[in-house]
């Protein structure tokens, strides 16, 4: 975070820096550590966050610019993200750490206190921590090296270093979790579907799949849940996959796919839960922890439109290209207000990070209510709830499919798989909308007054619970919290009826659009008028 | 950006940009026009500039290429069968053709391109010097673009309005003229 003026520790990060006074006797003992934290937190000290410091720990300024200055180990400059330190002081030097720093320089075509332009690396000198004799000092380059890896640097690959392998491995890892979170969502709405609208709707639902139909006969028991979600797929996958005459081939077999991978590629911003520690590495848990998150995000939802688009026009059929202009003019239409009400949580919280704004949503007010955006952004929460639904084309919104006059709208000439995947992908929508609405207006994985250390209950209560559980615990926050929205959903789904078109466009234009706009101007009044613009 | 990634992204630009003019059928044109704003807006990320690449995406992909689809749909454009066009045209297509490339062959001759890569400050290409740029020193020229665009919309409506009792959209043109 290069020249954040503003610099401001956050809660957990305070938290960390409370426990840390109790172990020190003066505040001055305590300035090491508590800087070791700012560069954790900003990446670098600037003078700003000196300031800071200063102010937070009542020391003068001068004296924390003096212990910043006499220790190498802190950053006064920004710094990439792996720091290459190479001792070059004469019995370094004399065993070959030239040739080092000009391996590195030649590599990675920096000087040393310079940092790549990717912002990777960056290389620095040190003077060697063991000055014990030659021999020693060598081992200490090496385990230097080998800790940030010029050797490797000079084997040509820079993904061969192992910290970055490290991130690689734990990134698939998060990946395949979170494809299959949603896919597990997905199912769970399936089953939600049948059996849930029945309950809502006085029905009894599916309850003739079985195992086997055979099994039924003989008295076996209905295994519920099991049942619909294995029956369901089961059956659709093993229909023919029919192709209309006149129907143009590639288009229709793409069309499918093209509806399913945008909402599965979004998945991957959503932070599931806080940074986690294994074996000495930090670990944020989400897929992908970019800092453009937000834009990320509409920019996928944006292209989720083809999918329906292309579907109704390649099946050659008036009532399939009905739906999909339908589907496209509705997509277009409520995208524009679901990046209003994104836009002014974006403000709120002055980054594009996922991960950072559910960050800015721990903590709590007065003592007891959790800094969840809906408080602060309640008609933005209404916008995106709204919007979302409209999104995911679900009823009181499902214009695109209305089966009395259209019979299924744009995948009226879909069977089997394709089916099946358009189905999906209308889950998965209905997940994400769960989760978006989860990661900016529910605090994502935050739990109320849970810490970095433990509960702190409104009272003065204090739980204290080890960090592992701390975060693991965030993880299932957020999966209960995406379930509830999603069951939330379903339940509207199967209330309310279906809009007619000229509702469905005075809605998106003459209703959220102006909300929103006029959403996001009051929240620039009062982040203006409360200082925190940047 | 490693090089074998910025030849792969810039062959699959060149290659569906290639699509949109040979492809036949107006549809794959669109969709090939699509796949070339996307590897350009990957390119524009790989590139540091992550938000001009989002933005690319979410306006040009997923926003004006719509409204292509509309057009094609709404004018019923169909797959074009065979060349058409005067002679004329074709020739004058041919010349034009010709003075672009020629004027390529110029711009990209060896002694022009001794580009000099310059290091870019840490932030660059984010959205907070991006707009630091558009809301200081193209301020005037950010503001006045939007009134521009709002009097595109509103003229477009004026045009395109029914008045009440009226079939034709030409005599509500008369009216407000």
């Amino acid at each position: 975070m290069p020249g954040n003026p503003q610099p401001k520790f956050s809660d957990a990060a305070l938290a960390e820096y409370r426990q840390l006074l109790g172990r020190y006797p003066t505040r001055q003992a305590a300035l090491l550590p508590t800087l070791w934290i700012a560069q954790r937190e900003f990446g670098w000290l600037s003078d700003e966050t000196l300031d800071y410091v200063a102010h937070l720990m009542e020391l003068p300024r001068a004296h924390v610019r003096a212990v910043v200055s006499f220790y190498t180990m802190f950053h006064r400059k920004p710094v990439g993200r792996y720091l290459l330190d190479v001792c070059t002081n004469l019995s370094c030097r004399l065993r070959g750490a030239d040739k080092i720093v000009g391996c590195i320089r030649r590599r990675l075509k920096i000087e040393i206190g310079e940092t790549t332009p990717d912002g990777k690396f960056t290389l620095g000198s040190a003077e060697c921590m063991r000055h014990a004799g030659p021999r020693r000092c060598s081992s200490s380059i090496r385990t230097r090296t080998s800790k940030t890896s010029p050797k490797k640097a000079s084997s040509n690959s820079s993904t061969s270093l192992p910290p970055v392998t490290i991130e690689l491995i734990a990134g698939a890892i998060k990946a395949i979790l979170m494809i299959v979170t949603a896919l597990g969502l997905s199912l769970f709405l399936l089953y939600f579907e049948r059996k849930g609208s029945a309950l809502i709707q006085d029905r009894i639902g599916s309850n003739r799949a079985t195992l086997t139909g055979f099994g039924k006969r003989m008295g076996m028991p209905n295994l519920g849940i099991i049942n619909t979600t294995i029956a369901d797929p089961v059956k659709m996958f093993t229909k023919e996959d029919f192709i209309p005459a006149g129907a143009d081939k590639f288009l229709h077999t793409l069309a499918p796919f093209l509806s399913l991978f945008p909402v599965m590629i979004t998945f991957v911003v959503i932070p599931f839960g806080d940074t986690i520690s294994i074996a000495g590495h930090r670990i944020g848990l989400e897929a992908a922890n970019l800092n453009a998150g937000a834009l990320y995000l509409l920019a996928t939802i944006g292209l989720g439109v083809y999918g329906s688009a292309l579907a109704g026009w390649s099946s050659n059929n008036r009532w399939a290209l009905l739906g999909g202009i339908r589907a496209t003019a509705q997509m277009i239409s409520y995208e524009l207000a679901m990046g209003l009400a994104i836009v002014s949580v974006i403000m709120t919280f002055g980054t594009l990070n996922l991960q950072e704004i559910v960050r800015g949503q721990g903590g709590v007010w007065f003592g007891f209510l959790p800094r969840w955006a809906i408080f602060t952004q309640p008609l933005a929460f209404i916008l995106l709830l709204v919007a979302g639904a409209a999104e995911s084309k679900r009823i009181p919104f499902d214009l695109p499919e209305s089966e009395s006059e259209l019979i299924q709208g744009y995948f009226i000439e879909y069977s089997g798989g394709k089916q099946a995947v358009f189905m999906l992908t209308d889950f998965a929508e209905q997940a994400l909308v769960a989760m978006l609405l989860t990661t900016f207006f529910l605090g994502g994985w935050q739990i109320p007054w849970l810490m970095r250390d433990g509960f702190h209950l409104p009272g003065g209560a204090f739980l204290a619970l080890p960090a592992l559980a701390i975060s693991l615990m965030g993880v299932v926050a957020f999966l209960v919290k995406v379930v509830a929205l999603c069951m939330f959903l379903g339940m509207v789904r199967w209330t309310l009826p279906r809009f007619r078109y000229d509702q469905l466009m005075r809605l998106g234009w003459k209703g959220l659009v102006p909300l929103g706009l006029f959403n996001v101007l009051v929240t620039a009044f009062v982040v203006v008028a409360t200082g925190r613009v940047q | 950006m490693p090089p074998f990634l910025y030849i792969f992204l810039g062959a699959l630009a060149v290659v569906s940009a290639l699509g949109v003019i040979i492809q036949r059928n107006p549809i794959h044109s669109l969709l090939a026009l699509i796949a070339t704003l996307m590897t350009v807006a990957i390119l524009f990320i790989a590139e540091d500039a992550v938000v001009v690449g989002f933005l690319q995406i979410i306006v040009y992909a997923g926003a004006i290429m719509v409204l292509f689809l509309f057009v094609i749909w709404l004018l019923n454009l169909q797959v074009e069968t065979g060349p058409t066009g005067h002679l004329a045209l074709k020739l004058f297509g041919s010349l034009a053709a010709a003075l672009l490339v020629t004027e390529l062959i110029f711009i990209l001759a060896p002694h022009h391109l001794q580009v000099k890569f310059t290091h870019e400050p840490v932030g660059y290409g984010s959205l907070a010097s991006l707009a630091g740029k558009l809301f200081t020193d193209y301020l005037v020229a950010f503001e006045v673009t939007s009134v521009l665009l709002l009097a595109a919309v509103v003229g477009s409506i004026a045009l395109a309005r029914r008045l009440p009792g009226t079939d034709d959209p030409r005599a509500a043109r008369k009216i407000a003229s």
